[in-house]
């Protein structure tokens, strides 16, 4: 197992990357799912779409655990790319759902209707904006640290850098050291 | 031999090598270079002359294999002692992730990826010796994970009915061996029925049960894995199966008499994510950054940042 300093490194920024950036977005609860479908190969512009599913779909999971996100790839290399959005009804006790912070098994609901979003030719960008005006989401954005962790982490990063400077010199000081014994016993042979 | 080479004695230099500061150190400044008479115009080579910092041969005449001298001397500084238990870390201080709070993010990572193809994975650190008895043994999940484990059967009459009651999915004698020659079956050769792996019983039904949903862990080099659930599960699901299973493990580890064995510390990963260290809570309370989002909570936000509203709406 790999030790905890290097795990927790890349997975700070992993998690940070997943919770902002385009894709991140609340949905309105009257959506219960949203599907895409594209080829495997990015010819006739199915580059867009694929860069939509590995980049903006994981954030846009992240803010909606409740919706289903449905990927289906084609093998062809021409067609339509597609994302439908599903409307349903809201669920009576959403809000009480979310008071009691209780998770009830998943209610397959019923669609009601659907909205379709042809991501053919299209950046990632663009798709989210369509996305986000036809749906009418909140963009998310993390929320600004409290001034006193601002501060700590000012002087962590101070004291840290004053650290390695300590560190390098002692390193330069025993190269320097090395450096010298290696050419003493050299010349001792 | 060292009067062949032209060496400072005093500074252990050898001009040659030092080109750029080789003046500095031919010039006679130091104090030792002051005692020497005047009149030498390459004081090393004189004071290399007058007398020698090798140590005098030993008296049998041989020759000293330097190297090996010098080899031997870095052995001895850098023999450390021999590792008996595997490397644990100290991780109080790193973040821990409630049970909850990791799989929404393992969700994320895995979008659209096949609920049932994707696991989660558990990993036990344990902080235990190198060599010594190892945990090993087979769970029955609550839920289980395997579900698309097939099983053949070759009984007759009454164990035969109580073996596809039991979920085996071919149950016959002769007609299933002629089935399984011609390759009407896919039947995999690695799994046949052999008395050693406990295959070959009296009563098919119960050792069914129990291959079906059973997964088996062991401990290797100081971690237990085991595949803990599918990705379809929901959170109770799992933490059902995840307590099910550290049960287990602690009463292994606890029957394992004379070997210090303890958990260190359980991780949590997917097939595709990243790998989340749990703190033990099924959700996280109180800490400001799991706050649980809500409409109100990224209103304030966005309010907080202003601009990018008009950009969007």
């Amino acid at each position: 197992m790999p030790s905890p300093t290097s795990r927790l490194r890349w997975l700070r920024a992993k998690l940070y990357s997943v919770r902002n950036g385009t894709g991140a977005a609340i949905l309105p609860p009257n959506i219960s799912r949203i599907a895409l479908s594209f080829n495997y190969k990015s010819n006739n512009g199915h580059m867009g779409p694929r860069k939509f599913f590995r980049e903006c779909l994981p954030r846009l999971k992240y803010h909606n655990p409740d919706v289903d996100m449905i990927v289906t790839r084609k093998e062809a290399l021409e067609g339509p790319a597609t994302l439908t959005i599903h409307f349903s009804d809201v669920p009576v006790d959403i809000k009480s759902q979310l008071n009691k912070k209780k998770q009830t098994t998943p209610v397959v609901r019923e669609t009601t209707s659907t909205i379709d979003i042809d991501m053919l030719n299209r950046y990632p960008d663009d798709i989210m904006e369509e996305l986000v005006q036809k749906t009418s989401a909140t963009l998310y954005s993390e929320p600004p640290r409290s001034p006193e962790l601002e501060e700590e982490a000012e002087y962590l990063a101070v004291k840290r850098e004053n650290e390695l400077k300590e560190k390098y010199k002692l390193q330069r000081a025993d190269r320097r050291k090395g450096k010298d014994d290696a050419l003493k016993d050299s010349i001792l042979a | 031999m060292a009067s062949s080479i032209s060496v400072c004695r005093a500074c252990l230099t050898r001009p040659s090598t030092l080109i750029g500061r080789a003046p500095r150190l031919l010039r006679p400044t130091s104090d030792i270079h002051r005692l020497l008479p005047t009149t030498s115009t390459v004081p090393s080579l004189i004071l290399a002359s007058a007398f020698s910092t090798t140590p005098s041969l030993p008296a049998g005449g041989g020759a000293v294999n330097r190297a090996k001298l010098k080899s031997s001397k870095l052995k001895q500084t850098k023999k450390k002692k021999p590792k008996t238990h595997f490397k644990i870390w100290n991780h109080a201080e790193f973040p821990k992730y409630a049970l909850t709070d990791a799989m929404r993010y393992i969700r994320a990572f895995e979008v659209g990826n096949d609920v049932r193809q994707a696991k989660y994975d558990l990993a036990v650190k344990i902080y235990t010796q190198k060599n010594g008895p190892t945990v090993k043994n087979r769970i029955q999940l609550p839920k289980a994970v395997n579900t698309d484990i097939r099983i053949c059967v070759f009984a007759e009459g009454k164990k035969a009915d109580a073996a596809r009651e039991a979920g085996a999915v071919v149950v016959g004698t002769k007609d299933v061996w002629e089935q399984i020659k011609e390759g009407v079956i896919n039947f995999d050769r690695r799994s046949h029925a052999v008395p050693r792996t406990g295959t070959v019983v009296t009563n098919p039904a119960a050792i069914i049960s129990a291959m079906i949903g059973a997964s088996e862990y062991r401990e290797r080099q100081g971690v237990v894995r085991i595949a803990i659930g599918q990705l379809g599960f929901s959170t109770e699901e799992l933490r059902d199966n995840i307590k099910v299973f550290m049960d287990q493990l602690a009463k292994d580890l606890a029957r394992i008499e004379d070997f210090d064995k303890r958990i260190n510390e359980v991780v949590l990963s997917s097939t595709h994510s990243p790998a989340f260290s749990l703190s033990g809570e099924f959700r996280n309370i109180g800490r400001e950054e799991d706050l649980e989002i809500t409409t109100e909570v990224v209103e304030g936000a966005v309010a907080a940042e202003g601009a990018p509203v008009a950009a969007v709406a």
